[in-house]
C-alpha cells in the first residue's frame, strides 16, 4: 500500500470526523440538549422521591406534612427546596431556588429576587414549556396549585392566565403585599424555533397555609 | 481531464461526508433501539442495578414497622414478602404500562397472604381474636397494602416509556431516511467511477469516520454524570438510571466494534476488487 493511500485512510476520516464534530458543537448540540432535557424531565417526574438539599434529616417529614413550626427554611442558591404540583393537569415539578439554565434543566426555578411561599409576597417561578411547565397549557381558573416546601405545604387557586412580552415588567409585581404565586414559561408551548419573546403567566392567590404545630 | 478528476474527487469527498452522517444516524438508531429503549432493557436494568432487591428490603422494613406498632411478631413480613413476589408485581406493572393497559396492581393475593400469616400467628399464640383485634388487623393489612402498592407501582415506568416512545418515533424516521440516502449515495459513488475500487475507497473513509464518531460519542456518554446532578432518589433509583446508560454504552461499544470490523473487511474486499480489475 502506498504512502499516499495510508495518509488518505487516516486523514480523510479524521477530517470528516472533525467537520461533523464541529457541526455538532455549532448546530447539533441544542438538539442533543433538548433530548437530554426531555429525558431528565421523564426521570425526575417519575422519581420515587426527591432529595431535598439544605434540610436536616428530621425535616424530611416536612416534605409531606401540612404542619409547620411557622419558620421558613431559607434555601441556598441552587438548592431544591420543594415541589410545585397540580393533580388536575398532571403538573409535578421540583422547585429550585434560583433560575439558571442548569436549574431549569432539572426542574422549575424560583427567581431569587421574589418571595418564598409563606412570605406574603410575589413568588415568581419559571420553567421550560417543553418539559416541566408543559402541563400549564391546560391550566384553568379555579385550579389548585400546591407548593410543597421543606417547611410546609401551601395551596393556591389560579385566578388568571395571560400572555405577555418577555420584557414586560408590568406582568408581575415583585413588591406586592399579598401572597401571589406566579408561574411562567415560554409561549407558544412546545415550539423550539420562531419567535420566543412571549411568556405565558399563570397567577394564583394563596388559599391555605400549613397548619401550625401545637407549641409544646 | 485534470479538472474533471479534481471535481470528481471533491464530489466523492462530499458524498463520503454525507454517507458518514447516514451511517452515524443508523448507529444512533441501532444503539438506542437495542441498548436503551424497550421493556427488555428496562427490566434488565432494574434487575442488574439491584432496584428489585432494594425495594424488597424497603418493603419488608416498612411492613415490620407496621407489625411492631401492633406488637405482632415482625418475622411475618419475611414470610409474606420475597424477591420473586416483588419482581413479579413490578414486572406485571411494567408490562401493563408498556402495552398501554391499566397497570393497577391487584393487591388481593398480598392482602390475603398477610392476613393469613397474622391469623396463623394469633392461632399459634392462642390469642383471643376480638372484633377490635380484627379491625386493627384489617387496618394494618390496608396500610401495608397501600404501602406495597406505592413501591411496586413504579411511576417512572410510564414517564420513561413515554419518553422512549417519542424518541423511537423520531428515530424511526431518521433511520428510514438515512438508510435510503446511504444506498443512494453509494450508488452515485459507484456510478462516478469506472474502476469501482475507487468508489469503495470513499465508502471505507465513511465507515472509518463513523467508527471514530461512534467511539467519541459512546466514550463521552459513558463518562457523563448528568444523572448524579439530579436531586432525586432513592440511591437505588439512581443506580437503575445509571445502569440504563451503561447498557446503552455497552451496545454503543459493540456497534463501534462492528463498524471497525466492517471497515477492515471492506478494505480487504477492496484490495481483491482492485486486483481483479487491474
Amino acid at each position: 500500500m502506498s504512502k499516499k493511500k495510508i495518509i488518505s485512510l487516516v486523514a480523510v476520516p479524521i477530517g470528516i470526523t472533525a467537520v461533523i464534530s464541529g457541526l455538532y458543537f455549532t448546530a447539533g448540540k441544542s438538539v442533543w440538549n433538548l433530548v437530554v432535557s426531555d429525558y431528565k424531565t421523564a426521570v425526575i417526574k417519575g422519581a420515587p422521591e426527591y432529595s431535598y438539599e439544605n434540610v436536616a434529616a428530621n425535616d424530611v417529614a416536612a416534605s409531606n406534612e401540612e404542619t409547620t413550626n411557622g419558620e421558613i427554611d431559607y434555601p441556598l442558591t441552587g438548592a431544591m427546596f420543594g415541589e410545585i404540583s397540580c393533580d388536575k393537569i398532571n403538573l409535578k415539578a421540583p422547585m429550585y431556588y434560583g433560575d439558571t439554565e442548569e436549574i431549569l434543566e432539572k426542574g422549575t426555578g424560583m427567581y431569587a429576587g421574589s418571595s418564598l411561599p409563606g412570605q406574603n409576597g410575589t413568588i415568581l417561578i419559571g420553567g421550560h414549556d417543553t418539559t416541566f411547565m408543559a402541563p400549564l397549557e391546560q391550566v384553568a381558573v379555579g385550579d389548585t396549585l400546591t407548593a410543597k416546601t421543606t417547611y410546609g405545604t401551601y395551596t393556591y387557586e389560579v385566578t388568571e392566565m395571560k400572555v405577555a412580552d418577555l420584557l414586560d415588567q408590568s406582568a408581575y409585581d415583585l413588591y406586592g403585599t399579598s401572597e401571589q404565586l406566579v408561574l411562567y414559561t415560554c409561549y407558544p408551548f412546545g415550539e423550539i424555533t420562531g419567535d420566543r419573546s412571549k411568556r405565558y403567566f399563570v397567577y394564583a392567590k394563596k388559599v391555605s397555609d400549613p397548619v401550625q404545630q401545637e407549641v409544646k | 481531464m485534470h479538472k474533471k478528476t479534481t471535481t470528481r474527487r471533491i464530489l466523492s469527498l462530499l458524498l463520503a461526508f454525507f454517507l458518514t452522517l447516514c451511517f452515524a444516524s443508523l448507529s444512533l438508531v441501532l444503539v438506542t433501539n437495542v441498548g436503551f429503549v424497550g421493556k427488555r432493557n428496562f427490566k434488565e436494568s432494574l434487575v442488574k442495578s439491584g432496584y428489585i432487591q432494594n425495594t424488597e428490603t424497603k418493603v419488608t422494613e416498612e411492613i415490620k414497622k407496621l407489625l411492631e406498632q401492633k406488637k405482632i411478631d415482625t418475622s411475618i413480613a419475611d414470610k409474606v414478602i420475597s424477591y420473586d413476589t416483588i419482581y413479579m408485581d413490578i414486572s406485571n406493572y411494567i408490562d401493563a404500562v408498556y402495552s398501554g393497559k391499566d397497570g393497577t396492581v391487584d393487591m388481593t393475593t398480598f392482602e390475603k397472604g398477610l392476613k393469613d400469616a397474622i391469623n396463623e400467628y394469633f392461632n399459634e399464640h392462642q390469642a383471643i381474636v376480638s372484633d377490635q383485634v380484627n379491625a386493627a388487623t384489617d387496618e394494618l393489612v390496608k396500610n401495608a397494602s397501600n404501602m406495597y402498592r406505592n413501591y411496586v407501582t413504579t411511576s417512572f415506568s410510564a414517564t420513561i416509556n413515554d419518553f422512549s416512545n417519542d424518541l423511537q418515533s423520531t428515530l424511526k424516521i431518521i433511520g428510514i431516511v438515512s438508510g435510503i440516502l446511504a444506498v443512494v449515495i453509494m450508488v452515485i459513488l459507484f456510478l462516478l467511477y469506472h474502476y469501482k475500487h475507487h468508489a469503495v475507497d470513499y465508502i471505507i473513509y465513511s465507515v472509518i469516520a463513523t467508527t471514530l464518531l461512534n467511539a467519541i460519542a459512546v466514550f463521552t456518554l459513558g463518562n457523563s454524570n448528568f444523572i448524579k446532578s439530579l436531586n432525586i432518589g432513592p440511591d437505588y433509583y439512581l443506580d437503575f438510571l445509571n445502569q440504563m446508560i451503561s447498557n446503552c454504552v455497552k451496545v454503543g461499544y459493540q456497534v463501534t466494534a462492528m463498524y471497525a470490523v466492517f471497515a477492515v473487511a471492506l478494505f480487504f474486499v477492496n484490495r481483491y476488487i482492485r486486483k481483479i480489475t487491474q
